[in-house]
This record gives C-alpha cells, sequence and structure tokens, in this order.
C-alpha cells in the first residue's frame, strides 16, 4: 500500500460535542459496516459508554473511501473527551498525522476542546475544524468560526459544515481528510518500529497491542522484541479493526492495527514501548509516553467481606485493560479486607467502580476519595500519604504539602461571579480571566485537588446551570494547613471514615459527617455518641437514641413460623453490617458521607 | 393437645389487618367453608385419636358472625370427632357489634367458657381512622353483656393508633382493666400491603413515632397493674387465674392442630400418640377456595395439602424455646442458654432461681435481644 494513499487520524472534541456520532457516520458513510448493523456510537463497546454517552477506552478503526476513482485508508483512533482521559487522548494522537477537531456550532470552544487542541499541537498534528450541529435553531456557525480563529487560531475558511446526527457534510468531511490531512512518513524497508498505543487482554489471544507501524514491516510467524523489557514473542496475528478484529498478512509502516503473539502478561506490552524484529532490530525505539500517575485515591471494600477474593479477581481483569488504574491491599478495622484504589480522576473512579459492580456483580462499599500528600516529618523522614489512616500524629508532621492544579474555566460572562465565590470558597487562588468574546470568559485559578474531588464540579455546573467547562491539569505541590478529621462511633475510631482536610474546613464538615451518620445508624439496643475529632479534641457530636421498641406484638393463632423469619431476617440485616466497636453500621452509612454537601 | 379453630370471615376487613380474613364474601362461600372445617375436623379427630383435648380457641376473622346454627353444628362436631374431648378452656373471638346476646348465649350452651372481644380503642375517631365497624359506645355495651353471661373474657386493646395520647391510653386501659380481668394490649404493626400502609406511606395518616408507642405500652401496664392485671406475656395482661391457657401454650411449646385456612399446627405425636422421629409445623392454605379444595378432595388428616411444613431440628427446636419463653413472665431455664451471655443485652435480663426472664424495658425489645443470643 502506497503511503500516500493513507491517512491516520483522531477525533478530538469537548465531551458532548458530537465526536463519536461524527466517527460512526464516517464508519456508515464509507461503508465500513452496513447501515443495518450500526448500532448508535460504533466505537463505544462498553455499556457504560453507550448509556453515559462518552467514550472511555480508546478505540481504532480501519474505513476504506473511493476518492475521486482511488481508494484511500483511513485509520480513525477514537478518543474519550473527558478530562480525566487526557492521557489517552495523548497517546493516539501520537499514532497519527492529523485530527478532526470537532465543535458544537451551538457551544462554541470549551475547556476540554482547547486541552485537546494544545495536546495535538505538541505531536505536530494537521488540525481540520469541523463544526458539528449546524441543523439546530440555537447554532451560530460564524460566531463558533471567529472563536475557533480568535482563541485556538486555526484557519476555518471552508472548513466542514456538518451535522454528524442528520448526516449533512459528511462527504466533505471525508474529502478534506484527504485534502488537508498530511499522509505518513515512514520506511517499509527499514527495521520494524511500532508504537504500542493501547493495549488490552483478550481471553483467547493473551494480551493485544495496539500499534502504529512508523517503520518497516511486521507479519504472522516473525519474531519480536520489546524494548522496554527485552523480551521475544512470536507473532500469531496481526490485523486491523474495521471495527471488529480483521487479520491481514501483514501490517507495514504508515498503517495503525493489532499484534497479537501469546503475550500472557499486558505488563509487557506496556503502552509506550516500542516493538522491533529480534533478528533484524531498530537501534533505538521511539519516544515514549510520559507514565501516568494516579490523582485520586479511595478505598475499595467488598460488602461481603467473604467476596475479598472476587474483587482482587476483577481489578487485576480491569487493571490489564487500564494500565492508569493501580490498588494495593489495605487493612481498615471497619471494613476488613480491601484496596486502595488510584484513579485519574473522579470519573474514571465512578467508571471503573461502575464496572466492578456491574460486570462483576460485586456489591461495593468505598471510602471517601482522597488525594496523595507529601508529608516531612520532624525527624526529616518523608512521606507519600494516600490513606489518612497513615497519616502520622500530629506531633510529628513538620510540613505537609497537598497536589495543586491549574484549572481552566469556559463560560458565559454573567456566571463570573458565581464562579468566583466558588473558588474562593474551595482555596482557590486566581490567576487569569479574559474575555473570549462578548458571550465568553475564561478563568483560570489554582485550586487544591482535595477541593476539586470534593463537590467542586458539581457546584460548579449547579451554579452556572451546567454552563461553565472545566478542564485541569497537574501544577504542582504547596504546604497547606491539612489536618486529619476523624469520627468515632460510641468512642471507637472508624478509620474508613477518616479524612484529611484543610483546618478551616474541618469544622463543618465534621458536623455534616456526623449528622449524616445519625441518620444512617439505625438504632440499637444502646445509645449510641458519633463524634468527629481532630487529634484528641472532639469538635462536634451527634447521638443516636437506643432502641425503645422492637417486639413482635402478636403470634397470630400460634404462627411461629412466620416470627422465626422476621428474625432471621434481623440476623441476615445484622451480618451485612460493619462491627465498629460494639456497634452495628449499616454499608450505606460510609457510603452516605461521601455525598455531605450535596443538600446544601 | 390444643386445638385452633379458624373462621376467616370478616363483615368489613380493617385498615391494619393483614390476617387471613375476607369479608363480603358470599353465604355460599361461608357454608362451603364451614362444611370443609367440619371436614377437617373429622380428619384430625381419627388422626389424634389418642390426644386429649386440653383447650379450644376458635378464633377469626369474626367468629361472632357465625348463626347459632352454626356454633351448635361447629361444637358437636368436635365434640362427636375427638375422643379425648375434655377441655378446661374453650375460647372464642368476637366483635363488640355482632357479640349479641343470642350469639353469646350459643356459644355458651356450646361449652365456651371464655370470650375474647376486640375492643381496639375506646375513642371513636381511633375507631373510625382505622375502619372500625363499631363504636365505643358499642363495644362498653358488649362488654357489659358479656360480663352478664362469661366469668373469663377478655377485651383487645391497640395502641399506637392516630388517634392516641398518653392520657388517653392511660384511660382506656384503666377502662379496659376495670370491665376484664384479662386484656391484650398489642402495638399496631403497619403490616405492608395493608391499606393504613398505604395511607401512612402518602401521607394521609400519621401514627405515632416507635418512641410514643414504647411510651404508650409503658402507661398501659402501668394502668393495668393499678387494676389487679399483671403482665404474664410481651402483650397479655390478667388478674390472678385469668391467664389464658391456650395461648400460653403457644408460648410453652404444647403440641396444637390448627383447623381451618390459614391455620397453623405444632405436631410432635403420631397417631398412636407416640412421638414422631420429628416435631413439624405446618399450616393450611390461607385462600378460601383453595382450602375447601384441598380439604374436600382427600379422606385423611394427613392427606390434607399445606402451605407450609417444616421439620425442626434439635436447634430450632431450642430457638424456639428461647424465643417463645421469653414472650412470658416465667421466661426460661437457664440452662437453655447453655452458659451464653448476650453480652451488653445482658442488662435486659433479670436472673433468679434458675430461670431467665425479661426486664420491662427488655420486652419492649425483645427482637434485637434475641438476635444477640440465638
Amino acid at each position: 500500500m502506497s503511503l500516500s494513499h493513507i491517512r491516520n487520524f483522531s477525533i478530538i472534541a469537548h465531551i458532548d460535542h458530537g465526536k463519536s456520532t461524527l466517527a460512526d457516520r464516517l464508519i456508515e458513510r464509507t461503508g465500513t459496516v452496513s447501515s443495518r448493523d450500526m448500532s448508535d456510537q460504533l466505537l463505544d463497546n462498553m455499556d457504560i459508554e453507550k448509556e453515559r454517552g462518552i467514550t472511555i477506552k480508546l478505540q481504532t478503526c480501519r474505513l476504506f473511501y473511493d476518492y475521486d476513482g482511488e481508494e484511500y485508508t483511513f485509520n480513525l483512533i477514537d478518543t474519550p473527551g473527558h478530562v480525566d482521559f487526557t492521557y489517552e487522548v495523548s497517546r493516539s494522537l501520537a499514532a497519527c498525522e492529523g485530527a478532526l477537531l470537532v465543535v458544537d456550532a451551538t457551544q462554541g470552544v470549551e475547556a476540554q476542546t482547547l486541552s485537546n487542541v494544545y495536546l495535538a499541537l505538541d505531536n505536530d498534528l494537521e488540525i481540520l475544524p469541523v463544526i458539528n450541529k449546524i441543523d439546530l435553531a440555537s447554532a451560530d456557525v460564524d460566531g463558533v468560526k471567529k472563536e475557533i480563529e480568535d482563541i485556538i487560531g486555526l484557519d476555518t475558511t471552508g472548513c466542514p459544515l456538518i451535522s454528524a446526527k442528520e448526516g449533512i457534510g459528511i462527504d466533505d468531511v471525508l474529502r478534506q481528510i484527504v485534502e488537508k490531512l498530511p499522509p505518513p512518513k515512514g520506511d517499509a524497508d527499514a527495521p520494524l518500529k511500532a508504537l504500542i498505543f493501547d493495549s488490552y487482554y483478550d481471553n483467547y489471544r493473551g494480551a493485544i497491542s495496539m500499534v502504529r507501524i512508523v517503520d518497516g514491516r511486521v507479519k504472522a510467524g516473525d519474531r519480536i522484541k520489546m524494548f522496554a523489557t527485552g523480551k521475544t514473542f512470536e507473532v500469531v496475528e496481526v490485523g486491523v479493526y474495521s471495527p471488529g478484529m480483521r487479520p491481514t498478512t501483514s501490517l507495514s509502516a504508515g498503517e495503525v492495527g493489532y499484534i497479537a503473539a501469546s503475550i500472557k502478561n499486558v505488563a509487557d506490552t506496556a503502552v509506550g514501548d516500542t516493538i522491533t524484529l529480534a533478528d533484524r532490530p531498530a537501534p533505538a525505539p521511539l519516544k515514549g509516553y510520559k507514565k501516568v500517575t494516579p490523582m485520586v485515591f479511595t478505598g475499595v471494600y467488598p460488602a461481603d467481606g467473604a467476596r475479598y477474593n472476587d474483587l482482587k479477581e476483577a481489578l487485576l481483569k480491569l487493571q490489564l485493560n487500564d494500565a492508569s488504574l493501580t490498588f494495593e491491599a489495605e487493612n481498615s478495622k471497619a471494613l476488613g479486607f480491601g484496596f486502595r484504589c488510584g484513579f485519574l480522576g473522579l470519573l474514571h473512579m465512578e467508571i471503573i467502580e461502575e464496572r466492578l459492580e456491574r460486570e462483576f456483580d460485586l456489591d461495593l462499599i468505598t471510602t471517601a476519595p482522597g488525594v496523595s500528600y507529601h508529608v516531612t516529618k520532624t525527624n526529616g523522614e518523608k512521606l507519600i500519604i494516600d490513606n489518612p489512616t497513615n497519616l502520622p500524629p500530629a506531633g510529628e508532621i513538620e510540613s505537609i504539602e497537598e497536589p495543586i492544579v491549574k484549572a481552566t474555566i469556559y463560560t458565559p460572562p454573567e456566571y463570573v461571579g458565581q464562579i468566583m465565590e466558588l473558588c474562593q470558597e474551595k482555596r482557590g487562588i486566581f490567576i487569569d480571566m479574559t474575555y473570549v468574546d462578548t458571550s465568553r470568559v475564561q478563568m483560570t485559578y489554582r485550586l487544591p485537588l482535595n477541593e476539586i474531588i470534593y463537590d467542586f464540579f458539581d457546584s460548579l455546573k449547579s451554579r452556572t446551570r451546567g454552563y461553565a467547562s472545566l478542564d485541569y491539569e497537574p501544577d504542582g505541590y504547596e504546604k497547606s494547613d491539612l489536618v486529619r478529621l476523624d469520627m468515632l462511633i460510641n468512642g471507637d475510631m472508624c478509620d474508613a471514615l477518616s479524612l484529611i482536610v484543610h483546618k478551616d474546613k474541618a469544622y463543618a464538615r465534621g458536623r455534616g459527617i456526623a449528622e449524616k451518620l445519625k441518620d444512617a445508624i439505625p438504632r440499637q439496643l444502646f445509645e449510641i455518641p458519633i463524634q468527629a475529632a481532630i487529634g484528641g479534641k472532639i469538635i462536634a457530636r451527634e447521638t443516636v437514641k437506643a432502641l425503645r421498641k422492637d417486639v413482635l406484638a402478636k403470634c397470630y393463632g400460634g404462627d411461629i413460623t412466620r416470627k422465626k423469619k422476621l428474625l432471621e431476617k434481623q440476623k441476615e440485616g445484622k451480618k451485612r453490617m460493619r462491627r465498629v466497636g460494639s456497634v452495628e453500621v449499616p454499608s450505606e452509612a460510609f457510603v452516605s458521607i461521601l455525598k455531605v454537601g450535596d443538600d446544601k | 393437645m390444643e386445638l385452633y379453630l379458624h373462621f376467616p370471615f370478616c363483615k368489613k376487613k380493617c385498615a391494619y389487618c393483614d390476617f387471613t380474613s375476607y369479608a363480603g364474601c358470599a353465604e355460599a362461600t361461608v357454608f362451603s367453608y364451614l362444611t370443609a372445617l367440619k371436614r377437617e375436623i373429622a380428619f384430625a379427630g381419627k388422626r389424634f385419636a389418642a390426644e386429649r383435648i386440653d383447650t379450644v380457641y376458635l378464633g377469626g376473622g369474626t367468629p361472632s358472625l357465625m348463626s347459632p346454627r352454626e356454633i351448635e353444628s361447629l361444637f358437636k362436631r368436635l365434640k362427636e370427632s375427638f375422643p379425648l374431648y375434655a377441655p378446661t378452656e374453650v375460647s372464642v373471638e368476637v366483635n363488640p357489634e355482632s357479640a349479641t346476646e343470642e350469639v353469646l348465649c350459643a356459644f355458651r350452651d356450646a361449652g365456651v367458657n371464655r370470650v375474647s372481644m376486640g375492643v381496639q380503642s375506646f375513642f371513636d375517631d381511633n375507631l373510625r381512622s382505622v375502619g372500625r365497624v363499631h363504636d365505643a359506645a358499642t363495644a362498653r355495651a358488649a362488654a357489659r353483656r358479656i360480663a352478664g353471661i362469661f366469668d373469663n373474657f377478655s377485651l383487645d386493646i391497640i395502641v399506637g393508633l392516630p388517634y392516641d395520647t398518653p392520657e388517653f391510653v392511660r384511660a382506656e386501659t384503666e377502662e379496659a382493666g376495670e370491665l376484664a380481668p384479662h386484656v391484650s394490649v398489642y402495638e399496631l404493626t403497619l403490616e405492608e400491603g395493608t391499606p393504613l400502609f398505604g395511607a401512612v406511606d402518602e401521607g394521609r395518616v400519621w401514627l405515632p413515632d416507635d418512641d410514643e408507642v414504647a411510651e404508650y405500652m409503658e402507661i398501659a401496664a402501668d394502668a393495668l397493674a393499678g387494676k389487679g392485671l399483671e403482665r404474664y406475656e410481651v402483650s397479655n395482661f390478667a388478674k390472678p387465674g385469668y391467664e389464658c391457657r391456650h395461648n400460653r401454650g403457644y408460648w410453652t411449646r404444647e403440641a396444637y392442630v390448627g383447623l381451618g385456612a390459614g391455620a397453623h399446627s405444632l405436631v410432635k405425636n403420631d397417631a398412636e400418640g407416640k412421638p414422631l422421629p420429628a416435631q413439624i409445623r405446618f399450616a393450611s392454605p390461607k385462600d378460601v377456595n383453595a382450602y375447601i379444595a384441598g380439604v374436600n378432595c382427600v379422606s385423611g388428616f394427613d392427606d390434607v395439602p399445606r402451605a407450609e411444613m417444616s421439620v425442626l431440628s434439635e436447634g430450632e427446636i431450642r430457638a424456639e424455646r428461647i424465643m417463645l419463653g421469653l414472650r412470658t413472665r416465667e421466661g426460661i431455664d437457664e440452662n437453655l442458654l447453655a452458659g451464653r451471655s448476650a453480652g451488653r443485652a445482658e442488662e435486659f435480663f433479670e436472673r433468679g432461681e434458675g430461670r431467665v426472664r425479661l426486664t420491662e424495658r427488655g420486652l419492649a425489645v425483645m427482637n434485637s435481644v434475641l438476635v444477640e443470643l440465638i
């Protein structure tokens, strides 16, 4: 295949701007999948992706397009649109020469539009703007064009104006992909260099590497070598996605596809690694990716302690396809055995939890999400703490640093006041504010990540009626006045409820959690005091009053069975509870405290 | 052995009731039912020919809706069927509006020596709010009528009804204790699927909360004690010698046979009166037509179709002894607990003379204590 007839590209967009719908149309229009087999959002394989209308894992698809009688091969690499998955976007962009930038004609440029454009520019990609949803009454094509030119600096002359939903302008997009996006470069005769931009575990074929061939070629039977580990494997199959897996005789420079080589361990197909041939290796690997580090941590426990091993298996399986998920075993006095899991962000966390519950049929108890702190002890020792329980006593702490992010917020001007108020409440530091045009403001703040993961996003959406968009990136660590907030139930500290919070917020949080716990813990034979404490100091207290009535008044006509069943049920319910000291705490109590602050 | 008979028909179903009872049934259904019940009595007489019948209890529904002829015929069948029929206590349940002189006399003539009347409240607003057919004046008149015919009778009171207040609960339980030598006080249980449950769920009816109901129960116990009625079980109060023997049998795990729709049995012996390899509990179908059809298609007691059946293990029997025995003033033999302690819940117990009983506070939260224990 001639390189000049290949186009490798991604579609980038802010969430909801129509990226997956456009991908569907391109697949449909090129006849890759007949419309009979079309299900909405083909590339979103997971149920969660389809339901939530988001892309989580990147997907690729090979399309054939007839341009004036000549056949072109397109490799479309779909990308996630959410801030949590920026790293996946950057990976897929590294496998492309061009990108379609989809902008919603009714929304204009949003926070992630911009961050994705920067990622594309970092990778030297040619960007083709595409304006979507032109069929909607509120579409402002000229305004959006001007925004793209003013904010991003892209020429919008002649750019495709489309409605992916209605199928308008799709041919124009296909033609311009050929005309405006560059073909790949590369030498099919040079030693093999294939970039692994994703990998996943297939139950039948082992670990599969999704690759972009930069130089050389690879075919079944070849012996390949991984640069990172030096391990070699025999290739069983190579092929492309269209969109299902389809074997081909070989993959060569410029192409995108997969390599299956009976690799048992996904760790051997590390994303960002370079594959070469064992007997004709390339002298040096390609530039890899920066390793992503988890930003949000939470304890994940099986509601039924006996299912610890099932949870472990499930996490291992998910990790095979999601290298950004980290976990290690931890032990809580209240919740038993579980795992401290690290996620890229809150959405990533929610999705993993949902997949664990759905795909593995697990009931989970999760602790409040937290971040990773850098602690310096008075003896000079430095610690990284991602579990509040491990925070040393206040007397031994010299200082604590917390992660900070730079947040970019796009909003209509009328909400600027509310956003400033919110950012101030969340300990934000104002950096910059610019008017993009008369209807849009870009605000930049530095904010503690700890505040972002609490309820920032929900508050932002509710205070701006959903109009503001948010993007953020890590921006180092800073010293802060942080304390550990502990909850005591009947005098016993409940490790699963401990939090690290800013000193100024501790009182309100402590009170809020105590109130929630009071409602969530059922009355028992004895009065149960619930206290919030910092160090040894009690800062809030609530009481669950002792139960006064719990008896079956009547045994109807000797119906003992019914009474036995009721007691049995009561006993079952008790089994599902967690014991903190002598008090039974229902699983829901641990979850309900995550929602503190929702009802203000 | 004890006998329980069930008459599952009412004039009107009360808003809180989820028991086996049907309102507005045709005469023909009632007739067929009584015919089937008498057939089952005859079966039982053969199956339990070796057993002496110590107590009989005719419950409902509303047995006082039966006609004098039906009453006579039902009890005649009992006496004819059981060779060792020598009950010391024969109770029936009646409702105020149907406890007429005629019906009460028919019961007395048939051998009934104890009547239990469902008053539920001496407050008309309460009675109306849960759909009772009678009013307070009718209940008072009926109680006096019963007192003229029977020495031993009981009045049922429900606490936790919508209009209850501490003053009112005291007044009505005092009145009940004044009128009768035996009073049962039940805390209202809100059962899912009942009209009252729906009304509460939709916010149309507000009930006193658990703490208030617990307080009402304490008030009732105090008021009845003042009238000389001692609490001998969670919900039952009596002057000395007026305790209900039949109900006591349930709590001490006497064998009993329940006849009629939805009735429960605990059987220990075979037809020769020898112990079965294991004790069994079973119950008839609640549905009246299913019950009738079931009885009519078989020719012996052991073939009557049952809706529930369980064979009891030693462990279950022990758990039952604890769960039922602790309901009573006598409590249980300390050895039943095999040295086990209820932990902090011990403070709800009184121990002495080899027995363990629940304190008054312990009775109120008995289920939670039991869960700690069993």
